[in-house]
């Protein structure tokens, strides 16, 4: 199982925004850190083949990100998304199985116990409109594991999420990167530490840091210290 | 006593648990829908109104026929209806935008493309088949030939079209949808005020007639503009990361 | 196939246990006929008969019985979490279901433990739902003669 990035660049007209990456992803959890404006939501959209690279390519086991085998084996969680009004937490998650290519006696039954898995149970029948923010996190996150995908990409999976809801979605991230490539971005420093295996600095386009996290991190604070050191000075100037 | 015994029979055949089945199961292929499975399930999420707005109008048709309303007014108000479908049309099919879903459904198997080539094929069955049906009902009362009657019927209906498919694919974000309804609008409005039975000159079928071939014309291009392009959503301009 | 896989899974097992009475073996056999099950078949047929399934399942046992030889039975009593009753009443009718053919065991197996319907029993063995009844019933009274009154006190 190998997910390879190989020199992805995204040009803008006035903005390089993803500058030359590659890497090579096998099984456990990336984190992938960043400021905003880093290019990492770039970078995570050129990996989900919703957004066409300038240059370079990627590809899971040797299949292209823009054929159907790809997306197949691939869960996506954007940072912002939307609903059909009146969607109920159950009927989202069947919809977005019928476009997983689930049947939907399959559909049902996956649905239910993601939202099991997920803390959503009781409000299964609830429609989205009523759902606090953490919660619709939580059901952005059961939908990317409708197909069980092989690569797991979600960006700012935690954002939105209280301090319980972040230790379960830690447990849970844990037990999903056994036989699986996850890849997660976030801004704070604190969510990699305690459950990539691998963490990914990214800056203006680049990974300037990539190595597991206890190698690059001797001491408790290092990580939190690396990343200020790279990035201190903007939010300083900022 | 036998339900003693039945009751013992159930645990009579119990076997030592399992040791490898949640690591099958998680691994387990379970086999796929089609996309004709796909493709019914995208049936199923077509809004009501699409059918209804349909179905009221061959309604009205048909009950205007009954009570042997003049056929050249039946026409003409069709004509000028008819430019509302595609409105209709056009915001199914951008819905996963309207809705903030598409981000998420180019991400899937079955992806927006898919999903917007189904919407598109599934609404151009129903406006084929309501305009079919209007066609084959009214023409023959009508006494003009098929062809006059396609021009009047359907002009205002193609101006909508074109409008409509060019304002998507020029524009972004929702305004495009604004410009859809106010151009619906506006040919509906022209149809009414323009095209009506009233005072219908020879010119005036002239200028029908080559509004007709333009339209459709016009049409069909931005369509097959609007089926090949990627979508390239706001974000693409946007330098958000 | 109504029930989720996962029962399936325990349900298909039980019955490869008791054909092969090895527990890796039955499991082995049991993912295959999952495997096979949904074979080639990328796209689900809408109930496809359960009895399929076991049909699957049973040319697996019989393969495997032409490949080696079975290991022998355990002979111990499963643990039950019934009280000590049941668990006697469990061991009782198994040495009384031992007296019964095997083709009779599997049928009482299938209705009793598995809950497979007279009309799928009927479609696995091949024989008229009239037939598979008389079966059971002529296991069930079997049954009761070898087993004492006392037992079901």
């Amino acid at each position: 199982m190998e997910l390879v990035i190989d020199r992805l660049t995204k040009q803008y007209k006035n903005k390089i925004a993803v500058d030359r990456v590659s890497l090579s992803l096998k099984q456990g959890i990336y984190g992938l850190l960043g400021a905003n404006g880093a290019g990492k939501t770039t970078l995570m959209r050129m990996m989900c083949g919703l957004l066409t690279p300038t240059g370079g390519e990627v590809k899971f086991n040797g299949i292209d990100v823009k054929q159907e085998d790809y997306r197949d084996a691939l869960g996506y969680m954007p940072q912002h998304f939307g609903y059909y009004p009146d969607f109920t937490a159950m009927g989202f998650l069947c919809y977005m199985a019928s476009l997983k290519g689930l049947t939907k006696h399959r559909a049902k039954e996956k649905s239910a116990e993601l939202l099991e898995l997920v803390n959503l149970t009781d409000v299964a029948k609830k429609k989205i409109k009523t759902f606090s923010g953490g919660m619709k996190q939580r059901l952005g996150i059961a939908q990317s594991l409708l197909n069980n995908p092989k690569i797991l990409i979600l960006d700012e999976p935690t954002a939105g999420l209280d301090p319980k809801e972040r230790i379960k979605f830690r447990n849970l991230l844990s037990q999903l990167g056994k036989n699986r490539i996850v890849l997660l971005s976030t801004h704070i420093v604190s969510d990699i530490e305690d459950i990539a295996d691998v963490v990914l600095i990214m800056k203006d386009g680049q990974i300037i840091e990539n190595g597991k996290v206890d190698e690059i991190v001797s001491d408790r604070k290092s990580l939190e210290k690396l990343y200020m050191h790279h990035f201190g000075e903007e939010e300083e100037n900022a | 006593m036998n339900e003693k015994l039945e009751k013992a029979l159930k645990g009579a055949f119990d076997a030592p648990p399992p040791k490898r089945k949640a690591e099958f199961l998680l691994s387990f292929e379970y086999p796929a829908a089609s996309r004709g499975d796909f493709f019914m399930a995208q049936l199923g999420y077509i809004r009501k109104r699409v059918w209804v707005m349909s179905a009221l109008m061959v309604a009205a048709v048909m009950v205007a026929l009954h009570y042997q309303g003049d056929i050249n007014v039946i026409v003409w108000v069709c004509a000028s209806f008819l430019p509302f479908f595609v409105l209709l049309g056009i915001t199914e099919l951008a819905k996963s935008m309207s809705y903030n879903m598409a981000e998420l459904e180019m991400s899937c198997r079955y992806s927006l493309s898919d999903i917007t080539l189904a919407r598109l094929g599934i609404i151009g069955a129903v406006n084929g088949l309501t305009c079919i049906i209007l066609t084959a009902v009214l023409s023959r009362v009508s006494g003009m030939g098929l062809f006059t009657f396609t021009v009047q019927m359907f002009t205002p209906y193609l101006m909508a079209c074109c409008f409509s498919l060019f304002s998507l694919n020029r524009f972004r974000g929702k305004e495009r949808l604004y410009i859809c309804g106010g151009a619906s609008c506006f040919v509906s409005v022209i149809s009414m005020v323009v095209f009506n039975p009233f005072n219908i000159v020879p010119l005036h079928e002239n200028l029908l007639f080559w509004l007709f071939w333009l339209s459709l014309a016009w049409t069909m291009a931005e369509a097959i503009k609007f089926i090949i392009k990627p979508e390239d959503y706001p974000w693409n301009l946007s330098l958000t990361a | 196939m109504s029930l989720p896989l996962q029962e399936q899974y325990d349900k298909v097992y039980k019955y490869c246990w008791f054909k092969m009475k090895n527990a890796h073996l039955a499991e082995d056999l049991t993912q295959e006929t999952f495997l096979r099950f949904f074979a080639g078949n990328k796209y689900i047929s809408r109930g496809k008969p359960l009895a399929y399934l076991y049909t699957i399942a049973k040319n697996l046992c019989i393969d495997q019985f032409r490949k080696k030889v079975a290991e022998p039975l355990t002979g111990e009593l499963e643990d039950t979490d019934a009280g000590l009753e049941a668990v006697e009443l469990s061991a009782v009718l198994q040495d009384a279901l031992k007296i019964l053919p095997e083709d009779v065991q599997e049928i009482l197996l299938l209705q009793y433990a598995n809950d497979l319907s007279i009309g799928e029993i009927a479609t696995f063995t091949g024989l008229s739902r009239f037939a598979v009844r008389r079966k059971i019933n002529g296991a069930l009274s079997k049954l009761k003669s070898a087993m004492r009154e006392e037992d079901f006190a």
